[in-house]
């Protein structure tokens, strides 16, 4: 001290109920500022997530489409096994047809069964036989038909057939030859 | 830290003979905002000075309240020895390393106690206003300065900057209880000191001569002419009631008691002077050194009587300042604060 005998009281610049009021106010700033931070935390976390959830969004739409693809690659893989099991059961249903036809008097050699067109190999004791009881029931299924026989050493003969469907005609033709 | 951002009040209370007065200085970053002054009636500090101060205090939390040390154990000395301050119960403050300040410590208690509802932050020595008021001027050559308030007088003899005398008057220990007060003030007293109020108490016989020219004061302060007074008014007696006949009587008694205050506290301030030169020429360390300059600070207005008297009857060059004791404590108050 230069002039004074005693030294100041010391001096607060808060008082009492400042100092209460300036801690209510860092209270009330603090929990704004908590806030704030939480806050801003979750909407870098929800940020991050949203992101996180839009690429697997996109790995699974691109996922989705793959399977898709195959799905339909299956479904075409379906269709045509269904209808090779039908072709199958058709053709199969048409042999059992076929050979239905054939009379006992009739021995067949060899079958070519084509989608339009049926070749058949065999030995009929005469030609009659042949007409009545096999190429009539073949005209009346295919559009073309024709015969070729040939004589084998009993007298018997061996014949070949060549039958036809035509896409637009349901006309019958029919032929012998020797 | 924060302190540039607040208002700094600073109070002085300054205690009068009829009461005191509160100067107060509002101020923020050393510019003078705000400056009150206020006087209360009544010896102690009244509960109405108390609020007072308490609601000037509340204008920032930076308020200083100051007061003048007015209590007689007090004085200066030279050098700054305090070794045995407290074994003497003084307590001193050493300025500028060259001369020493003391006031008693049972004084500086009783005056903190006195005032401990308000609280005080500075009590400041009157060799400090003496200091203050005359800093363009101790560091010349020698002169004699003092400082006078209505209730106290300090003189103190310095020169270029080296106080070679110093003496705290008041009417307690200078006109009636000098004898008593011999034995008391040793205890506060340097060495030095010692050995000036052992000459004090030689040279107060020869001064007690001087009581004499009081008679002269005597005839200003004839109560009797004051009828006379009455009677040369020139208003005449029928336009006055007996009331108002009585109320200015009291009134002119009044005036006149108080120019007969003022006249009797300048001799009273005269003969002070006179006797701290006359131990100061008695003493080793005039060396034939003669003081031609008294400088005075008065917190009064007057001080041309007393101007008349020390130069027609000491011969010397006065120079007076009349001072603003509130504004002299609040710039002390300022300097202490700045050096916190």
């Amino acid at each position: 001290m230069k002039y004074s005998f005693i030294t100041p009281r010391p001096k607060r610049f808060i008082s009492d109920e400042m100092r209460l009021s300036f801690f209510f106010f860092a209270v009330s700033i603090a929990m704004v500022v908590g806030t704030y931070f939480f806050l801003l935390y979750k909407t870098v976390h929800f940020k991050d997530e949203h992101t996180s959830f839009s690429q697997t969004i996109k790995d699974l739409e691109a996922s989705t489409d793959v399977l898709e693809k195959k799905i339909a690659v299956i479904d075409a893989e379906v269709k045509m096994h269904e209808q090779i099991a039908t072709d199958n059961t058709v053709l199969k249903e048409s042999i059992r047809n076929l050979f239905d036809l054939v009379p006992d008097q009739i021995t067949l050699t060899r079958a070519e069964l084509d989608e339009k067109s049926l070749i058949l190999y065999g030995i009929t004791p005469t030609k009659d036989t042949y007409s009545f009881m096999l190429q009539a029931p073949l005209k009346s299924i295919f559009s073309r038909t024709y015969t070729s026989f040939y004589p084998v050493e009993n007298g018997w003969y061996s014949f070949v057939s060549s039958n036809y469907l035509d896409d637009d005609a349901n006309t019958t033709e029919g032929g012998n030859e020797e | 830290m924060l302190g540039w951002t607040f208002q700094k009040v600073f109070i002085a209370i300054i205690v009068l003979e009829e009461g005191h007065e509160v100067v107060v200085l509002t101020v923020k970053n050393k510019k003078t905002i705000d400056l009150i002054r206020h006087h209360f009636e009544g010896d102690s500090s009244s509960i109405a000075m108390n609020n007072f101060i308490k609601e000037k205090s509340n204008i920032s939390p930076f308020f200083y309240t100051s007061i003048l040390n007015q209590y007689p154990n007090q004085g200066a000395y030279d050098g700054c020895i305090k070794s045995n301050e407290k074994s003497v119960g003084i307590k001193v403050l050493c300025r500028d390393q060259q001369w020493t300040q003391y006031a008693s410590r049972e004084d500086l208690a009783n005056l903190e106690k006195s005032y401990s509802n308000i609280g005080l932050d500075f009590i400041f020595s009157p060799f400090s206003l003496i200091e203050y008021y005359f800093a363009d001027k101790i560091k010349s050559g020698l002169a004699l300065y003092a400082f006078g308030m209505p209730n106290l007088f300090s003189v103190a003899i310095f020169d270029e900057g080296k106080l070679e005398y110093a003496y705290h008057y008041t009417p307690t220990n200078s006109d009636l209880m000098e004898a008593e007060e011999d034995a008391e003030a040793l205890t506060f007293s340097s060495p030095l000191i010692e050995e000036e109020e052992e000459e004090d108490s030689i040279v107060r016989l020869d001064d007690l001569e001087d009581l004499d020219l009081m008679d002269d004061l005597d005839s200003l302060g004839d109560l009797d002419d004051l009828d006379e007074f009455s009677d040369s008014s020139e208003f005449s007696e029928d336009s006055l009631t007996p009331e108002e006949k009585r109320v200015d009587k009291e009134n002119g008694i009044v005036l006149i008691k108080g120019e007969l205050d003022r006249s009797n506290e300048e001799y009273s301030r005269f003969e002070w002077i006179q006797k701290t030169l006359e131990r100061f020429y008695a003493s080793e360390q005039c060396q034939n050194r003669f003081i031609e300059t008294v400088c005075i600070a008065d917190s009064g207005s007057g001080g041309d009587e007393l101007k008349r008297y020390l130069e027609e009857e000491l011969f010397l060059n006065v120079l007076i300042r009349h001072v603003d004791v509130g504004v002299g404590i609040n710039a002390l108050a300022q300097l202490e604060e700045e050096a916190l």
